[in-house]
């Protein structure tokens, strides 16, 4: 038994070292070193580890030290995930650039300037960059704490390279090379994968074993936590997902009530406060910890040394953000998010927006957090002491995010910036799962109820696009062609599900089908990027998400593509300030013999009316800043007989 | 039982076909609906008889809620309700004696052959081949394409079989010559007319199926809310993909209509539909096609009908999902792309398109290609017809003529090569047959 248990411990680290080496080498392995790794030839490893570890973790274990069930599955579940980070995963890419540079500035230079990276990566030209701060830096307005903790895998990287020149391969020893690239890489990808494990360990004492495991399997697999592990590893969000489930694990154990456990707390905290700024919002559970004990008479002397020792860890987390900023900008502390002063404007939310519209809504692009919020109700009921206190954070995050400058995220996947709330959402989710699993016991049928509605959807969905004619009962579709017209159908009727109630409340305020909420709720006029520009251009592709109704389908008139008006249509732009706009209207007379007149009119309000000429021509109108709303505006055009409009342009009083 | 509850029900059973049918006149709708919600009872009734009333009601649901999925089109066909009525009454009577004689039995075959005989009988021409079934059954308007929970009625007899053998007997007898006479392709009536009356005999197998399921659920809930769970995951794993795949923009609004299509197609392409398994599978492995071709072309007709002689499919005229060029084309061809005044797609040294014939005539069938480039082009049908000529810089004709023996009912292969692996640049596609006088029969 001991022979096998040393032999399936040897294949295990071989095998896992090997996966390691071929992910950061990009295909070298020793097992087969006369040959890159295929994905065939990764998987069968992974496969034989997989099994090495069953029989050495389970099968050859002493019973008391077997690796309990929940545990296996999320070690098994981890290799589709590197293989996901090995074969598909990108690496130097949006933020992960702005990451990297700190590591590899950090590691290379000894420093955070980082011209001779934004040389490299040829960003010197860019607006921003191109000027140095006051200390000569070049500007970040990213966090120093992912790139700090990534610098072990730069320097194992570094180690593994010596040992290729010494054997003497050529390699990259830059820093700017896939090797490093790729260790650092696997080592966020490492942090994430310890924080499953550490939200697991969290939830294992009120969950047990097993729906701790299935809860953060669905939270993995069914949040962007998998696309910032494997697909977008170098980000901040393993690493602050990682230190924020560290803190919840050591408050639950009890770290507070000794003086050791205290400084890690306040260490984690401070680090993760370093690789997000906004996990300082956790600051809140311990100080509510010690006012807790305080009220509990515990002996002062020991309140304020735990005080002590948690604020001096907390400073020493921060204090590697604190120099980078000294560094960069010549203060310790910034007045404002390096963003700009505007970044966050806490008195301007978009609430509904942030969790459902479909630029990255966060239960709209993952409905699992649905659950994670609905969970955390039937929790607080059952022990209003222990977890009434982690709304505070929910909510303060929440809050936080609708108020961000770009609520969407920027080119996210989903809204990443929830990723702090990961352990609290998974102690929600956790109590829906065991709430569900409840329910199934007492009412089986109420699961069949919901797939014969599912049936009757699937159904249904498609006889009412042959009933509004988006499909055709007599030809046969594709599967994405039905359901293309079935959703749209769906979406026309009642708003498609992920964006309830968002939609509802949407189409009841602007007189419109829930379907318009999807492409019109986030995309502005001027705001920030991928905005119109100013232009809401009929007919070209993607004009749906300006028009409400009144207008025909596209049609194009030589290199004009317009779209047609019989009395009165609608259109809606959004806008993030209100301000007094012209607007310039491309329309012609549709009999092409006369002009016709055109009335204006701005969320209700009449601005004028134009003449539509029997060719092509411009007008414009100006409509004053108090007719304007932030969010979404009704411009609405009423014609006295039929036009055809090309665009409309929206731009700065003529005054 | 309270009135409430009666009238809830009645109400659920009649919903999905009065939605249905009152796209044209409310009235319609709501007297489809009444006429559904009242068989809806019936049926409920003659099954609590034999189930649990859970079971019983949400069998009746599902079966009721399906009904629109047969006979899809955007007119309601009250004819096919009244068939469909009659085929509820007589399984409300057989269903009810507890050990159904032979000539019950026989009468329930005689109720689910009845249409397809009649057909039949009518018929100018037909033919038998297996394709018709799984065209019938699992094509993108087959029965259990458009409902699947019918599989239920399926699986559920072999339990029925242990535990209510004259139930079994009773839908077995309804259920087998039905589903045979799926073999049987007509001029006549579509399908769904004759899956009506065979209907209702799947109630005692989706009843069973579903008392095993709230069984199971009630006994290992976990499972449950795990295979719910799973959907979750697809939906993220899909919508990770296609973000991916730059299927979406990656920082601008989405059309969740659009992200479900994506997911749709992206599940199609690598499993298969679902829905329309194992059909899907049998025809890629058969033709080596991808496994998403099989919604779009089972069924299909090229000609617009029986009398047409012609048939014309225009080459990238349509950017949508729905163009229907696209199911056609198997491998060797490019995006759209614009040629002289309209539209075409490239063809890259070879590629094949399929071509689904219900038939094809008696003399010689022609097949037109509209195409230019430089070099030759074949044209190979099956395999068996080729023809070569030589392509000019306009766009112009390339004509094959094969005899009709070479071309198939059902799926054929339309094989193009430019020789030395040159470019052919498509515009249209014309089929035209020979239907010559007097009957196929």
């Amino acid at each position: 038994m001991q022979v096998c248990r040393v032999g399936t411990s040897v294949m295990s680290a071989l095998l896992a070292f090997d996966l390691a080496l071929i992910v950061v080498t990009g295909g070298l392995s020793i097992l087969t070193p006369w040959t890159r790794a295929s994905p065939l030839a990764f998987a069968i490893r992974e496969g034989l580890l997989a099994l090495a570890l069953v029989a050495r973790l389970r099968v050859l274990a002493a019973p008391d030290r077997r690796l309990s069930a929940g545990r296996l599955m999320l070690v098994l579940a981890i290799f589709p995930s590197l293989f996901h980070l090995h074969f598909v995963g990108r690496r130097i890419t949006g933020d992960g650039l702005y990451y990297y540079v700190y590591t590899r500035s950090m590691m290379r230079d000894a420093d955070v300037d980082f011209a001779n990276e934004y040389e490299h990566y040829d960003l010197l030209k860019r607006g921003d960059l191109s000027v140095p701060t006051d200390t000569g830096h070049r500007r970040s307005i990213y966090s120093v704490g992912p790139g700090l903790l990534w610098t072990p895998f730069f320097a194992g990287a570094d180690g593994l390279a010596s040992l290729f020149a010494a054997a003497g391969l050529e390699v990259n020893t830059s820093g700017y090379g896939p090797l490093h690239i790729n260790a650092t890489a696997l080592g966020s990808f490492t942090y994430g994968i310890v924080a499953i494990f550490l939200i697991h360990a969290f939830l294992r004492r009120d969950f047990g074993d097993r729906l701790a495991a299935g809860t953060v399997l669905l939270l993995w697999w069914a949040s962007f936590l998998e696309w910032y592990l494997a697909e977008q590893p170098l980000t901040s969000h393993p690493a602050s997902v990682f230190l924020v489930a560290a803190f919840f694990l050591l408050r639950q154990n009890q770290a507070p009530s000794s003086s050791w456990g205290s400084l890690a707390l306040g260490l984690t905290l401070g680090v993760a406060m370093s690789v997000r700024w906004q996990n300082g919002v956790y600051l809140l559970l311990p100080a509510v910890d010690l006012l807790g004990a305080f009220l509990r008479r515990e002996s002062i002397i020991g309140l304020v040394r735990r005080g002590l020792l948690m604020g001096g860890g907390v400073f020493a987390g921060i204090l590697p953000q604190m120099l980078a900023w000294k560094a960069i900008y010549g203060e310790y502390l910034l007045p404002s998010p390096p963003h700009g002063a505007d970044f966050l404007r806490l008195d301007r939310p978009f609430l509904l927006n942030t969790l459902f519209s479909s630029r990255h809504g966060l239960l709209s692009w993952t409905p699992v957090f649905w659950l994670c919020f609905l969970g955390l109700i039937p929790l607080t009921k059952r022990n209003p002491r222990r977890f009434a206190i982690l709304w505070a954070p929910v909510l303060i995050m929440t809050y936080v995010n609708a108020c961000s400058g770009d609520w969407w995220s920027g080119g996210a996947y989903s809204n990443r910036r929830f990723d702090s709330l990961l352990p609290v959402f998974a102690l929600g989710l956790a109590a829906f799962l065991r709430h569900a699993r409840d329910v199934v016991k007492q009412r089986p049928a109420a699961v069949l109820f919901a797939l014969v509605l599912g049936g009757a959807a699937w159904n249904l969905t498609f006889v009412r696009a042959i009933q509004r004619q988006e499909a055709s009962g007599e030809a046969p579709l594709s599967l994405a062609a039905r359901a293309l017209a079935s959703a749209r159908a769906l979406s026309h009727d009642v708003g498609f599900p992920a964006t309830w109630p968002a939609s509802w409340i949407f189409a009841a305020r602007y007189d419109t089908s829930p379907g318009a909420f999807d492409l019109a709720a986030g995309r502005y006029l001027f705001y920030r990027q991928n905005n119109l520009g100013g232009v809401a251009d009929l007919g070209t592709e993607g004009d749906e998400a300006l028009i409400l109704n009144g207008f025909s389908s596209p049609k194009q008139d030589g290199p004009i593509t317009y779209r047609g008006i019989e009395s009165e249509a609608r259109l809606i732009v959004s806008l993030d300030l209100p301000e007094t706009l012209g607007l310039s209207l491309q329309t012609r007379a549709a009999d092409h013999a006369r002009a016709t007149n055109i009335e204006v009119a701005v969320n209700g309000n009449a601005i004028g009316s134009i003449q539509a000429p029997p060719d092509w021509g411009e007008a414009r109108l100006e409509a004053p800043q108090a007719f304007w709303k932030r969010g979404p505006n009704i411009v609405t055009v009423r014609a006295r007989s039929p036009v055809h409009i090309d665009r409309v342009t929206f731009g700065g009083p003529t005054r | 039982m309270t009135g409430g509850a009666l009238l809830l029900r009645f109400v659920l059973y009649g919903a999905a076909t009065m939605v249905a049918s009152a796209g044209d006149s409310w009235t319609l709708g709501l007297g489809l609906g009444a006429f559904t919600g009242l068989l809806g009872l019936g049926l409920e009734r003659r099954l609590r008889a034999a189930f649990d009333s859970r079971p019983a009601i949400l069998a009746t649901l599902a079966l009721l809620a399906s009904g629109p999925a047969n006979g899809i089109s955007a007119t309601p066909d009250p004819s096919q309700a009244v068939l469909f009525g009659a085929s509820c009454l007589v399984f409300f009577v057989l269903a009810g004696s507890s050990i159904p004689s032979a000539p019950a039995l026989g009468l329930a075959a005689a109720v689910s052959i009845g249409p397809a005989a009649f057909e039949w009988a009518r018929a100018s021409w037909w033919h038998i081949d297996p394709v018709n079934l799984l065209v019938a059954l699992f094509g993108a308007h087959g029965t259990l394409y458009g409902a699947p929970l019918l599989w239920a009625g399926f699986l559920g007899l072999g339990g029925l079989r242990r535990e209510k053998p004259a139930l079994a007997r009773l839908a077995l007898a309804a259920l087998g010559p039905g589903v045979v006479s799926l073999l049987l392709a007509t001029d006549q009536a579509e399908a769904s007319t004759r899956i009506a009356t065979w209907l209702p005999f799947l109630l005692p197998g989706i009843a069973q199926c579903f008392q095993k399921a709230v069984a199971f659920a009630r006994r290992r809930p976990e499972r449950v809310v795990s295979g719910a769970a799973a959907v979750l995951v697809l939906w993220n794993l899909f919508l990770m993909e296609q973000y991916r795949l730059r299927l979406l923009p990656s920082d601008d609004t989405v059309s969740f209509a659009q992200v479900t299509s994506n997911s749709a197609g992206l599940l199609s392409r690598l499993f298969g539909t679902p829905a329309a398994w194992p059909a899907n599978w049998i025809f890629a492995w058969r033709l080596e096609v991808p496994l998403d071709r099989w919604d779009a072309i089972a069924g299909r007709r090229l000609f617009a009908n029986e009398k047409a002689v012609a048939a014309t499919i225009e080459i990238g005229d349509d950017a949508s999902l729905f163009a229907p060029d696209v199911p056609l084309l198997l491998e060797g061809f490019g995006a759209r792309r614009t040629c002289e005044q309209g539209w075409c797609r490239d063809l890259d040294g070879a590629g094949r398109l399929l071509l689904p014939l219900a038939g094809v005539g008696r003399g010689d069938f022609t097949i037109r290609l509209r195409a230019r480039g430089q070099g030759v082009l074949s044209l190979s049908l099956n395999g068996v017809s080729t023809s070569v000529a030589a392509m000019t810089e306009s766009l112009s004709d390339v004509t094959l003529r094969a005899p009709a023996r070479t071309a198939n009912r059902g799926f054929n292969v339309l094989s193009l090569s430019v020789a030395g692996g040159g470019k052919a640049t498509l515009d249209r596609l014309t089929l035209e047959r020979d239907l010559g006088n007097g009957s196929a029969r």
